[in-house]
């Protein structure tokens, strides 16, 4: 059965999408800048600083993934407090640099973004990095020092759960397409950035 | 039972076909699982809590997304095919975005502007998307491609891209208001608008003349006739009878005629890529015609007038003469069939058999050529009073990439207004593509040419 529909919503003009890539920006000038204030690793940071410019413009891309991977890497060899400022305040740059990398992936860059389109994904990046929050409290008042055998086991135990729930998103299904056109070979993300007819 | 080869060949397929159709997941989605389990398995293994910490939103939120179901349907609602140019409308999209859908990213219209717009970033919910258009550019034109994309929270899984049916219409040209001004009449009609020269059964007193053999009794002025009576003694006699004549009115007839053999706009440098454009160019010479047409036929239609179009290149997208609304709206259309058929070439014609005994004809036409000048002199010669409406576009830009640009453009100009004095000298009136202060001197040209032509 199909949902209710809504009523006729008016489409405004919006803000430019050129503003996602700017937030894309100023989160990766933030995971760049972090670590850099604590101890300079000029090699590592270079690297970075080039994956986040690969970001910015090519937000689908992995330039991200190793932007973020790059800047945890920095993070770490910055300092040994794991709870420091630096260390807590990477969680939410990192965070949004991948939510604002995600977003800007699928909008082309002359598109028109509406805000109301951010209230949801604001709503969950906060659930999120309460969860995680959480967690780095609960990590704060557990005791340091050496870790029993048993619980290194039952962590990586958890790990493998963790991978086999995490590999479903990519089990395959064949679903129908929505109007009856296809996509089609040619409709990629490229041609949907810049807007050309692409398909059959 | 399958043959292994076979069921490597459809799992083959099965992965090519899942990275087009269907829902599928992103580069996000890649980065959300495989980078944020990657810090916090080093993490782990290297009792390193930052890694954990940071690869944990990563995973969670990769985690609690669920993949979304169902087929998502972006339906364009049909909108009307002809409209105004210069009017606004609403388009309206209708979106049922399935379940897990967290953005709706479709094609549409900006508020306010013509054409199929960007796309915009929308919080998916089924219903219509409405967005207000302005119809801009007079010709056919797409107004409407809901090419759509769908996404699920943070972009991890999308739908699409599916391009989106073209909606085109067609925008008429404009009708910018202009003063009435009388045409010559022509009796071709039992009724019409316009006062004939020629005794009729029109409202407009003519003469009062004696009664001769053939006159109607109704038409009798009792009056003058009692009086020519009494002053020959009292009796009715014959040669005391008179009666009122009144003027016929007839219809009267416009040709407009229309050079498509070329449209050019004020940069010489462009001109050469006459021919390379599905559409007119906007402040082109075609396109100040077209306008200057369009607002011409609806004048005189207005007042009653008969208008036929007369496309000089493309003779078969002409329109026979006609009156009325109706006959506005086909002589629109057959100016937009012209706008598109402009290729540079032709020979323009405008047969006798296209002008009406004794209409108007106005040639529309930046005179380019001298084959234009020799189609409306001729056009004059045959009796019709002609009026030559130069459409070239004012402040023509010499071509910067030659030296010559500054001569040719000299050259082209002088030439220009020799044409024009030639048909000036052919008893042609010629008047600037400013028609709105042209009509009113139709009249006037029409008095000054009176005594010449009957």
């Amino acid at each position: 059965m199909n949902p209710p529909m809504n009523p006729p919503v008016p489409v405004g003009r919006g803000v430019s999408a050129w503003w996602l890539r700017v937030a894309v920006a100023v989160s990766g000038a933030a995971i760049l800048g972090i670590p850099l204030l604590e101890r300079p690793v000029v090699g590592l940071a270079v690297l970075v600083g080039l994956a986040v410019a690969g970001s910015v413009y090519a937000p689908a891309s992995p330039a991200p993934a190793a932007a973020i991977v790059g800047a945890a890497v920095t993070v770490v060899l910055s300092g040994d407090d794991p709870l420091r400022p630096a260390v807590l305040a990477m969680i939410p740059a990192v965070h949004l640099f991948h939510v604002s990398c995600g977003l800007a992936g699928i909008l082309p860059v002359h598109g028109r973004l509406h805000l109301v389109a951010l209230r949801r994904p604001a709503l969950r990046v906060l659930a999120v990095q309460g969860v995680t929050f959480v967690l780095a409290g609960v990590a704060a008042v557990l005791p340091t020092g050496r870790v029993p055998v048993v619980v290194e086991v039952f962590a990586l135990v958890g790990l493998v759960v963790i991978a086999l729930v995490a590999l479903g998103p990519w089990r395959e299904h064949a679903h129908t397409r929505g109007d009856g056109r296809s996509a089609g070979p040619g409709a990629t993300m490229e041609a949907w950035g810049e807007g050309r007819r692409s398909g059959s | 039972m399958t043959a292994p080869g076979a069921r490597v060949r459809q799992w083959l397929v099965g992965r090519r076909l899942v990275r087009h159709t269907g829902w599928r997941p992103t580069d996000t989605l890649v980065r959300a699982l495989g980078a944020g389990f990657a810090l916090v398995v080093a993490g782990t293994v290297l009792h390193q809590l930052p890694l954990v910490l940071i690869g944990v939103p990563l995973l969670v939120s990769g985690l609690i997304t669920p993949r979304p179901s169902g087929s998502p349907t972006v339906t364009p609602v049909r909108h009307a095919e002809t409209v105004d140019s210069g009017g606004t409308g609403t388009v309206t999209v209708e979106v049922r975005p399935g379940d897990g859908a967290a953005f709706t990213a479709v094609r549409l219209p900006v508020t306010g502007r013509s054409g199929v717009g960007p796309v915009h970033l929308l919080p998916a919910a089924a219903g219509a998307l409405r967005a207000r258009i302005r119809w801009g550019h007079w010709g056919r034109s797409e107004y409407l491609r809901a090419d759509h994309l769908l996404a699920s929270d943070d972009g991890l899984f999308v739908y699409g891209p599916v391009v989106g049916r073209v909606a085109q219409h067609t925008v008429l040209p404009p009708i910018e208001p202009l003063p009435g001004a009388s045409l010559p009449p022509r009796a071709a009609g039992l009724v019409g608008a316009h006062r004939s020269r020629r005794p009729g059964d029109g409202m407009e007193l003519r003469d009062i003349r004696p009664f001769q053999q053939g006159d109607r009794l109704r038409r009798i002025d009792w009056r003058v006739s009692l009086r020519a009576a009494a002053a020959r003694g009292g009796a009715l006699v014959p040669g005391t009878l008179h009666v009122r004549e009144r003027y016929a009115e007839a219809d009267a007839d416009l040709v407009l005629a229309l050079d498509t053999t070329v449209d050019v706009d004020t940069d010489l440098a462009r001109w050469s890529e006459l021919g390379q454009r599905p559409d007119a160019r906007r402040g082109g010479s075609l396109d100040l015609g077209v306008r200057a047409a369009a607002s011409l036929a609806a004048a005189f239609l207005r007042q009653g007038d008969r208008v036929s179009y007369v496309d000089l290149v493309n003779a078969r997208l002409g329109v026979p003469v006609g009156s009325g609304r109706r006959q506005l709206e086909l002589v629109r259309h057959a100016l937009v069939r012209s706008g598109e058929r402009v290729t540079g070439g032709g020979e323009p014609v405008l047969r006798a058999g296209q002008v009406p005994l004794g209409a108007t004809v106005i040639v529309l036409s930046p005179f380019l050529v001298d084959s234009l000048v020799d189609l409306t002199a001729r056009a004059a010669r045959r009796g019709n009073l002609v009026i030559a409406i130069d459409v070239l576009p004012e402040g023509l830009l010499a071509d910067t990439a030659t030296p010559w640009g500054d001569a040719v453009r000299t050259i082209l100009l002088a030439e220009q207004r020799m044409r024009l004095a030639a048909l000036a000298d052919q008893g042609v009136l010629v008047l600037r593509r400013d028609a709105a202060a042209s009509i009113g001197l139709l009249r006037r040209h029409r008095e000054a040419r009176r005594g010449v032509r009957r």
